[in-house]
């Protein structure tokens, strides 16, 4: 049977295509290989990355000069904090390596992708080419039993709708453009582990195993961040703090293009809300989140049922699911290590009410990266130099993240559709 | 609604109070001329935490358009004054 490198696979399929025994399978995006296989070999030269072999020895090696031997800052992670932290690391003239596990940057997407004018202006201007709709309009509703309680309309709303897909990939062209190395399909394994500190990380490229060095680590790998827990940080996230998020981007759906649309309806999205973030032409990201501890059944089913309910959706055909869990805990208590600093999701720099990260992120990503440099110039990349991190980041979101928390904490998800509720969630939108 | 009557300097006093609480900024800072957004430094946020505070303690209920209107700590005592007066009345 020929040996399947998933590692290396990019699941393009040609190979299935070429089996004269039809005993290669796509599950998903993984290949499988059934006993039927003759060993032919047929499909070992179509595959483009060499993820197949004739046995395990026999895998072609390549060992290319892939990476610079040592680097002053990696970035685990290429999501909008990891890009900008990279971008802003390399301008300030640091060697910056940024590894993404994904085959692509910016996909799957695992966001509503709604993010307020003023704040991402002043992060990077705003491009046509990763803008999907701008939003003018807000609609905010809260129900109990399907009956609706009150109703907000009015100016606002969350500003630009962004296509993530190709908002990450240019945040990661920017970096690359700006000097930094980017590497896809490379999932960080483990640390490296100098005296006491962080030294660097282990990764996988192409089929082999690289130790990475570098004088700083910047994790931004995400909600399950793996590199914060491997450095010895608290990462644990309790089941309440945790918005468990389905979306479906719609097609041929009937609502206004620039208006966005929630719904805080505790048989909708217990505990969460349930929206509607237009995209241009008929189609929209229709979604919820809701509060983990509180589901009685998948996020996947509630969203089903919201848009059964809604008859201007009904109509409309899912193009894209997208599934995943946000972190609205309060932000993590260290957000640094000796050569570590944690970004963005990885940082629980996530606003508890609205779910919204990416502009904290963001402006997190570009801290952590001029800390580092001045770390750097000082020789001295302790916890305690890099502490600096967090008070700038501390001064930057803490107080809205701490007050966001202590709302959704103080209002019990039955008194969410109260008008209190609804005003300071109409405000934490971002709408007037 | 609240059958408590306030003086002039009541209302002046609590509505200190409640915005030093609620906003976190020093006593003497307070002053009937400050402004909230800018003196105070308070946001969208703060302001509606801060008029649903102001509803709370004297038991009226401020709509959206007269609360954005209030934009220094005297507009506010101004307008809790007519309220509580026409209430009153």
């Amino acid at each position: 049977m020929v040996d399947v490198d998933q590692a290396r696979c990019c699941y393009c399929g040609g190979c299935v295509s070429l089996c004269p025994e039809d005993a290669l399978r796509l599950a998903g995006t993984r290949l499988q290989v059934s006993p039927a296989c003759t060993d032919c070999g047929l499909c070992i030269p179509a595959c483009p990355v060499g993820a197949l072999s004739a046995s395990p020895a026999g895998r072609a090696e390549t060992t290319p000069p892939a990476f610079a031997p040592r680097y002053d800052v990696i970035v685990v992670g290429a999501g909008p904090g990891g890009s900008m932290a990279a971008w802003e690391a390399a301008q300030l003239g640091l060697s910056v390596l940024l590894l993404e596990k994904r085959q692509e940057i910016g996909s799957p997407v695992r966001c509503a992708e709604g993010v307020p004018h003023e704040a991402l202006a002043a992060l990077i201007e705003p491009d046509p080419a990763w803008i999907a709709a701008h939003l003018s309009q807000a609609q905010i509703i809260t129900r109990e039993g399907g009956r609706i309680v009150h109703r907000w309309q009015g100016a606002g709303g969350v500003g630009y709708i962004l296509e993530r897909r190709i908002f990450d990939r240019m945040l990661a062209e920017q970096a690359a453009r700006a000097g930094a190395h980017v590497r896809v399909k490379t999932p960080v394994t483990g640390l490296l582990h100098g005296t006491g500190t962080v030294c660097g990380v282990v990764a996988e490229w192409q089929g082999s195993r690289y130790e990475l060095e570098a004088s700083i680590v910047i994790a931004a790998d995400g909600i399950e961040s793996r590199v914060g827990t491997w450095a010895g940080l608290d990462t644990c996230l309790p089941l309440r703090d945790t918005m468990v998020c389905a979306q479906y981007l719609l097609s041929g759906i009937d609502w206004d293009p620039v208006c966005m649309g929630c719904w805080i309806d505790q048989e909708i999205a217990p505990g969460g809300y349930a929206w509607v973030f237009p995209k241009g032409e008929g189609r929209a990201n229709v979604g919820l989140g809701l509060q983990a501890d509180l589901a009685e059944t998948t996020a996947l089913s509630y969203l089903n049922r919201f848009i059964e309910g809604e008859p201007g959706l009904a109509t409309g055909q899912a193009v894209t699911l997208v599934v995943a869990n946000v972190p609205v805990s309060l932000p993590s208590q260290r957000l640094v290590g000796d050569g570590l600093m944690l970004v963005g999701d990885a940082a629980r720099q996530v606003d508890a009410l609205t779910g919204g990260g990416i502009i904290n992120a963001m402006t997190a990503g570009r801290l952590a990266a001029q800390v580092a440099a001045r770390a750097l110039d000082l020789a001295d990349v302790t916890a305690q130099s890099l502490s600096a991190y967090q008070r700038q980041v501390q001064q930057a979101m803490g107080k809205q993240l701490a007050r966001s928390y202590r709302l959704r904490e103080s209002f019990a998800p039955k008194e969410r559709s109260s008008r209190r509720f609804l005003r300071l969630f109409a405000v934490a939108t971002g709408s007037k | 609604m609240s059958e408590i009557q306030y003086t002039d300097e009541e209302i002046f006093e609590k509505i200190k109070e409640i915005t030093v609480e609620q906003l976190g900024v020093e006593e003497d800072k307070v002053t009937m001329d400050a402004r909230f957004r800018e003196d105070l430094e308070a946001d969208s946020l703060d302001l509606v935490e801060l008029i649903m505070a102001f509803e709370d303690e004297f038991g009226d209920e401020i709509p959206d358009d007269d609360a954005q209107q209030i934009k220094t700590v005297g507009e506010s005592i101004a307008y809790l004054k007519q309220r509580l007066a026409e209430k009153n009345a």
